[in-house]
């Protein structure tokens, strides 16, 4: 499961290509500190609103007790007049209906509808419980003419229950159909002012029912709505403004005693919530458009982009200048290893625990491969081959010692691998090991000073050590000797001696010292020293090996053992070297020389050097030499011998003229033919076919 | 060649996002090059905020071919900002709606000739063909000094009259309308103790009443008697002076005495009056016709079966005048003022009629009572203007808008919604009888101008309106209504009379 999403994730991140990275990042760096700061915003704005709104509520609360007890108050009084004025005290004592004071009680309606407290009442009831008449806003009825008495007397029964003279009552009937514009109807559905006249002790005479305009009040509460207040007017249990919120988090409760209300404001945090969400959306509406900026952006730049699109796609060459910037300068120690390891880090190599620098020229020429060289030997090299002081420069480095001569020699091994297979031969330096990439500069002349040392002079590649004990003084001082004489033993067939030497060199207690590449580069280097005493001593290196010298086992193999490295080392290059130097070299050279001159004279001189030389399967070099040492002298005298003999042979048998025996003979000037033969015979042909006709008379 | 200018087009950069908020208002640039400034009455708070109000502005403008800029004020805070605006010599729009009852507020401006003598101008029944057609008498109750300072917002003078429930009527055997009082009193009577209701208790009354009097002023009319004021040998007297309006108290009197109207009705609040016409109490109201009209209208929604006949509802008969006579509406509500300090020129006065005058083409009525075609209204199958308006009556995009028109001489369109539905058409009917025969009040300018009324009149109105209700309650006696009258001369009475017949005889002059 685990894997899998790492695969998904891994997919995700490639398929994210770097201007979608650069978009992802710039996104990043700006939406989180945004939603966080959003989020910081959101707490400070709702805890900092409540410490406020608790101080608000305090004063809104006073306000509001202030407002509606000054409304409740102005109404309550008010009424109070009504029910002691004498009219309204004469009304009481009426037994009917009281038809004929039709106009005092106009009068008395246009009191009774807040005439004195403007647009503070809507409907009111005047009931004579005694006499069972009622007066209302639209008219004046005896009790058994109301349609729906019931419902009156229902409601008179509940105020008569209530010990309060003055009280208020909500009788809010949600499924009212009845219209109270109809004759004879009573309609009980608001929230009224209830005043009571008589003796209450004894009897209920009369009930004044005022039903307020609440709509002033409302409005007042409305405005605190607005604020996120919700002001509720309670008598008990009895609401008589406002509905309860269903969520607050704040309330406060105002006594009014005068009116006997309580009025209670209430604080709905979520309210704030809500100020600080709307803050919120605008916030990630922000963000939103932010996203679509860098989404334009991105597009636009883009667009712009497009001719450096080329730099960026050549990123790999810009990448290869940066590596080889780097490797120049470590080379160049201009550097301390802070600044290097700086740069490493800046782009993003990592640096290794030890190093080993490797100069390669080639040999014969100094043309280098501006394609580069093949990817797997670039592979081992850390950083990248530089050019360097006229040779390719190669740090390799690896986790420790052995690790960096194993890569070295296989570099060096692909290297001379990959020319060879032009047709060319390297010379490799190596450098000591390091493990501070500042020391670059001594790497480099340690390089300097192997190749210096021991190449050059060789056809073929070389590499060379620069911690060789050959090369360290007092150490190898000894061994080198020995070699020396090894190889001045090789160069005069000295067979026992080389062998001898061989063994002493062998046997030297350091090689238990060398490992790896050294004991490896040693072993080539004692292999290669003794091939090439062989080559100055005239041995044709062809002849001895005739597969490929890498083929060797010495070159192959890493051997320990010294007695079979020894063995091995006598097997395969010693003895066939030796053989071909020693006694073996005398009888084949006078072999080889007689059949030169049989194929000279097969020829009649028609051959050159070089036709003979592959004829008999041997360097031309190698023939011309023998044939020196053998006849002291050289190959075309052998040919010159043999073409005065044919002259010889035709001035005395034949009758072909001197031109035409010259002509047939490949000169085509007489002269020429006659100055050959004078200098062969000491005698112009003229002079010898004479001489022998007179020989012949004589004979 | 309209213009459209984008103003505050903008683009608003917040931070480095890229919230483009384009606010883009559209402004509408003149359309011709007469240009009007006018301020009329907002019937709601959102005033020309109701979607598509700005279309018929639009189309106000178009068909008149006059630029208009408005300056709508609130109903409830136009007397404030009329008092302001008429002495705002700067500001001051050319043409200035007057409410009703704000006629004192610009009384003392008018004097001073701050307003456009309109008379000439009205003359010209070329240029303008409708406002040509005002009403002389309506025009001279506006008249100021003898100038013609305003053009009124016509009403139909003729909204009084009879309305009466025609099955019923049919149910106490009545098939003709009654002509005279006494066929009036007749049908009281009979809707009272007849049953026309049918079920066999006494339930019902012939007359609707509350207490608002309005219908008893009317009601006096049936007796010769005036329109509060009546010219009588060459003095204006108060009507309650007249042996008429006694005749009609009495006859008023006998008919609540024999309980022909609720016994109540003076304590009943006039926001039921119609009410009783609806729910079957009563059989007939005497009023604005709107009340017959809207009760015939309420039986047929709510299928109230005709007493008489099963299968069709019940319908009202819209009468009007009786024994030759109503009462006159004022005939308008409000009117129009040119100031001269706004329309500074014969021309900006031109202008200003113009736009009025057009405004009372048919095609602008129908726009004002209908809305806009495809929106509001379509024609159906037979041509006739089908309502497809769903929303709220209040949200019509002409909604308050008709408050910038005069309604000369017609008060609403000769086609339109409805116009050929049978209540309409009755209505209509009944405005038509009720105009030719409507009582005016002769006094009407007079007391727009009169000091005293102005002062005194409200508590004279009370005095007299307490009276005739007392006496027709029966409270009061003959002599005890006398008594009445003479403390309505000594309240300002006399004073009133006094000062209504100056300014009377001056006119005569």
């Amino acid at each position: 499961m685990k894997k899998k999403m790492n695969e998904m994730l891994g997919e995700l991140i490639d398929k994210i290509r770097y201007e979608q990275y650069l978009f992802f990042q710039f996104l990043i760096w700006v939406s989180i500190p945004v939603l966080i700061m959003i989020g910081i915003l959101y707490f400070v704005y709702v805890s900092g609103e409540k410490e406020k709104n608790d101080i608000l509520l305090d004063a809104y609360a006073v306000q509001v007790e202030e407002n509606f007890s000054s409304y409740f108050t102005n109404a309550r009084e008010y009424y109070i007049d009504i029910i002691n004025s004498n009219l309204y005290k004469s009304l009481l004592k009426e037994q009917n209906v009281p038809w004929d004071r039709i106009e005092e009680l106009v009068q008395l309606q246009k009191q009774l509808n807040g005439e004195r407290i403007s647009d503070m009442v809507s409907s009111y009831y005047f009931v004579n419980t005694q006499y069972e008449w009622i007066l209302g806003s639209y008219g004046m009825y005896s009790f058994s003419q109301i349609k729906n008495e019931a419902e009156l007397q229902e409601f008179l029964e509940r105020i008569q229950s209530q010990p309060e003279n003055i009280q208020w009552v909500d009788n809010q009937q949600a499924e009212s159909q009845e219209d109270p514009r109809q004759y004879g109807i009573i309609h009980l559905d608001g929230r009224y002012l209830v005043l009571k006249s008589g003796n209450l002790a004894e009897e209920l005479e009369g009930v004044l029912i005022i039903e307020l305009k609440l709509g002033q009040l409302e409005k007042i509460a409305r405005s605190y709505s607005k604020l996120g207040y919700e002001v509720l007017v309670e008598q008990g249990e009895q609401l008589l403004l406002g509905e309860e919120p269903k969520a607050y988090t704040q309330v406060r409760r105002q006594r009014d005693a005068a009116n006997s209300l309580e009025y209670v404001i209430f604080y709905n945090a979520v309210w704030n919530q809500r100020q600080a969400r709307t803050m919120m959306v605008w916030a990630l509406l922000f963000l939103l458009g932010y996203v679509l900026l860098l989404f334009l952006l991105k597009k636009v730049t883009n667009k712009i982009s497009e001719p450096f699109w080329i730099l960026k796609t050549d990123n790999e060459a810009q990448r290869r200048k940066i590596c080889e910037f780097l490797t120049i300068n470590i080379l160049k120690g201009i550097w301390d290893e802070n600044m290097i390891q700086h740069y490493l880090q800046q782009y993003g190599w990592r640096s290794e625990k030890g190093y080993r620098l490797l100069f390669v020229k080639v040999k014969g020429e100094f043309e280098w491969m501006e394609s580069g060289l093949p990817a797997e030997i670039e592979q081992n090299v850390f950083l990248l081959p530089v050019k360097y002081k006229g040779y390719l420069a190669m740090l390799i480095g690896d986790e420790d010692e052995t690790k960096t001569e194993y890569r070295t020699a296989l570099v060096y091994r692909m290297l001379a691998q990959y020319y060879e297979n032009q047709g060319k031969f390297i010379e490799a330096g190596v450098s000591g090991y390091f493990s501070r990439l500042e020391a670059g500069n001594i790497a480099v002349e340690q390089c300097l000073e192997s190749i210096s040392l021991r190449a050059g002079g060789r056809e073929d590649s070389v590499l060379v050590v620069y911690d060789d004990f050959w090369l360290q003084e007092g150490k190898g001082k000894e061994e080198a000797e020995k070699k020396a004489g090894l190889y001045e033993a090789i160069e005069q067939a000295q067979k026992e001696r080389a062998v001898e030497l061989l063994h002493e060199i062998l046997s030297a207690p350091q090689l238990d010292n060398l490992w790896g590449i050294e004991r490896q580069i040693w072993v080539y280097g004692l292999a290669m020293g003794i091939i090439t005493a062989a080559e100055k001593a005239g041995v044709e290196i062809g002849e001895v090996f005739q597969e490929d010298r890498a083929e060797l086992t010495v070159f192959r193999e890493q051997i320990y053992d010294r007695k079979k490295l020894e063995e091995t080392i006598k097997e395969e290059i010693l003895y066939p070297v030796m053989e071909i130097l020693s006694g073996v070299e005398t009888s084949k050279n006078e072999d080889l020389v007689k059949r030169v001159e049989k194929l000279v004279h097969e020829k009649e001189g028609y051959i050159t050097l070089t036709e003979c030389a592959e004829l008999l399967h041997v360097n031309s070099s190698y023939l011309s030499r023998v044939i020196k040492k053998e006849k002291e002298k050289g190959f075309l005298d052998i040919v010159n011998e043999e073409k005065a003999r044919k002259a010889c042979r035709m001035l005395k048998y034949s009758s072909a003229s001197i031109a035409e025996i010259g002509e047939m003979l490949g000169y085509n000037n007489t002269q020429n033919f006659i100055r050959f033969f004078k200098g062969q015979m000491e005698i112009t042909p003229a002079k010898y076919r004479k001489e022998a006709q007179y020989e012949k008379k004589n004979l | 060649m309209k213009k459209r200018i984008f103003k505050k087009k903008g683009f608003l950069i917040f931070l480095c996002s890229i919230l483009l908020c384009g606010c883009g208002r559209r402004e509408q640039e003149p359309a011709t090059d007469k240009n009007i400034t006018f301020m009329a009455i907002g019937l709601n708070d959102h005033i020309l905020e109701n979607e598509g109000s700005e279309e018929v502005i639009r189309q106000y403008e178009e068909y008149t071919g006059i630029h208009v800029d408005w300056k709508w004020v609130a109903t409830e805070n136009y007397a404030t900002a009329l008092e302001y605006t008429i002495r705002d010599t700067t500001t001051i729009p050319m043409i200035v709606t007057v409410g009703s009852n704000m006629r004192r507020i610009i009384s003392s401006e008018a004097k001073k000739g701050k307003f456009w003598n309109l008379e000439e101008f009205l003359k010209q029944g070329d240029l303008f063909p409708n406002l040509s057609k005002a009403d002389e008498r309506i025009l001279k109750s506006l008249e100021v000094n003898g100038q013609e300072i305003g053009i009124y917002r016509g009403r139909p003078i003729g909204r009084y009259g009879f309305s009466y429930r025609k099955d019923w009527a049919e149910a106490v055997g009545i098939f003709e309308d009654p002509q005279t009082v006494d066929e009036v009193y007749e049908m009281l009577y009979r809707f009272t103790y007849d049953d026309p209701d049918g079920n066999g208790i006494q339930d019902t009354y012939g007359l609707e009443m509350c207490n608002y009097t309005g219908p008893f002023s009317i009601m006096q009319t049936w007796f010769g008697c005036g329109n509060e004021w009546i010219e009588k040998n060459g003095r204006l007297v108060p009507v309650h002076e007249t042996q008429e309006y006694q005749d009609a108290l009495d006859w008023l009197r006998k008919v609540y005495e024999d309980g022909l109207m609720r016994p109540d009705w003076a304590l009943v609040d006039a926001s039921a009056f119609g009410e009783g016409i609806k729910t079957g109490e009563a059989g007939v109201i005497v009023d604005v016709m709107g009340y017959g009209s809207k009760a015939w209208q309420y039986f047929r929604n709510n299928q109230i079966k005709s007493v008489v006949d099963d299968s069709k509802t019940a319908s009202m008969s819209l009468v009007g005048p009786i024994a030759g006579a109503t009462l006159s509406t004022e005939g308008y509500n409000g009117f129009f003022v040119i100031t001269r300090e706004g329309a500074k020129t014969k021309e900006d006065v031109i202008n200003c009629l113009t736009f009025l005058d057009k405004m009372c083409d048919d095609a602008m009525l129908n726009l004002s009572e209908c809305g806009l075609e495809g929106v509001e209204w379509e024609y159906g199958e037979n041509g006739e203007i089908v309502d497809i308006w769903t929303g709220k009556e209040q949200e019509r995009p002409e909604y308050g808008l008709n408050q910038a028109i005069c309604y000369i001489p017609r008060t609403s369109a000769t086609y339109g919604l409805g116009k050929e539905d049978e209540i309409e058409a009755a209505q209509e009917e009944a405005y038509q009888r009720n105009e030719e025969v409507a009582v005016y009040n002769p006094a009407l300018g007079y007391l727009a101008d009169s000091v005293v009324n102005a002062e005194k009149g409200t508590e004279l109105a009370q005095i007299l309106e307490n009276a005739r209700t007392a006496y027709i309650c029966g409270q009061i006696d003959k002599e005890q209504l006398r008594q009445r009258f003479e403390e309505w001369d000594r309240s300002g009475g006399l004073e009133l009379k006094a000062e209504i017949n100056e300014m009377y005889r001056r006119d005569c002059e």
